[in-house]
């Protein structure tokens, strides 16, 4: 059984925005937090990533983003060495590398030292089940980012 | 006065990580070298040439930057070589274990430039900047 929430939605934005702002450069465009609930319904055919944190608290941060969104983050990751659009394996390691770093973070937060995961991902990866712990949104140039944090995870189904 | 560059192995599972530290570097005028991880990074040691920093994630495939730190730290051979944890591991007690391991300095992702470079200079792996050239020139 986990223990108590590790994380506020306040904390995971902030967390979130930072990180973001360390990838992609922000200073001419924002993260911007979304809180119309019409703009945070499930993403359609996301790019995910995925990490487990297992210890004293357990469960998974997964961060799920709009395809033209994990396009522009592996393109600004990858600068000059990517030649032409990023290619599948740029993205599952943009997108992979974000849930990474957000997991990191959030293990930060958790009781103990538990156990990171190596990052998941894919299109579509397989959704994790679990209880929610909390969730926040965003919108950057456009199109969405979504990172969920789950305890309890019991099973994973696609 | 010439001064030879200086060498860094980037080692990440990560290539749009490693792409972004070699930025980084190449900016502090580093020639990189890169490994997907520890055992790959191993290899490139005994093939060298021998860098004078090694920028080592904890968390990755085959071998974890832990182990390479203290595999590295084991080989007489290799004791000049600066180790550099970035990582997204943040525990205290990783910190306490990696530094008693061997390594160095320890980054916590997310990172900025100017971070890496203020660990480098502590290091004494980048210049120090000269504060007021400008209005001296």
């Amino acid at each position: 059984m986990s223990v108590g929430p590790p994380t506020t939605p306040a904390d995971l934005a902030a967390l979130v925005e930072e990180i973001w702002g360390s990838l992609v450069d922000v200073a001419t465009e924002p993260l911007v937090p979304v809180t119309d609930v019409l703009d945070t319904v499930p993403l359609t055919d996301p790019w995910s990533g995925q990490v487990a944190i297992d210890g004293e608290w357990h469960g998974v941060v997964r961060v799920d983003v709009a395809p033209p969104l994990a396009e522009a983050l592996a393109a600004r990751m990858l600068g000059d060495e990517l030649s032409g659009e990023p290619g599948v394996a740029d993205l599952e390691d943009a997108v992979g590398e974000l849930a990474n770093v957000i997991g990191g973070n959030v293990k930060s937060l958790v009781p103990g030292d538990g156990v990171l995961s190596l990052p998941a991902a894919g299109r579509p990866l397989p959704t994790a089940r679990g209880a929610l712990v909390c969730r926040t949104d965003h919108r950057w140039a456009g199109h969405r980012l979504s990172v969920t944090v789950l305890a309890d995870v019991q099973e994973e189904t696609r | 006065m010439t001064r030879m560059t200086r060498q860094a192995l980037i080692i990440d599972d990560s290539r749009t990580m490693r792409s972004i530290l070699r930025r980084i570097l190449t900016g502090l005028g580093f020639e990189c070298r890169e490994a997907g991880d520890g055992q790959q990074a191993l290899a490139a040691l005994e093939s060298g040439p021998l860098p004078d920093v090694c920028l080592v994630d904890w968390n990755m495939p085959v071998m974890d930057g832990y182990t390479f730190v203290t595999r590295v730290r084991a080989e007489q051979a290799w004791r000049g070589i600066t180790l550099m944890m970035v990582t997204t591991e943040s525990a205290h007690s990783q910190v306490v274990r990696a530094l008693a391991a061997g390594a160095h300095e320890y980054v916590i992702k997310p990172f900025t430039p100017d971070g890496i470079a203020d660990k480098l200079r502590l290091l004494g792996l980048v210049e120090q900047p000269a504060f007021g050239s400008e209005a001296l020139a």
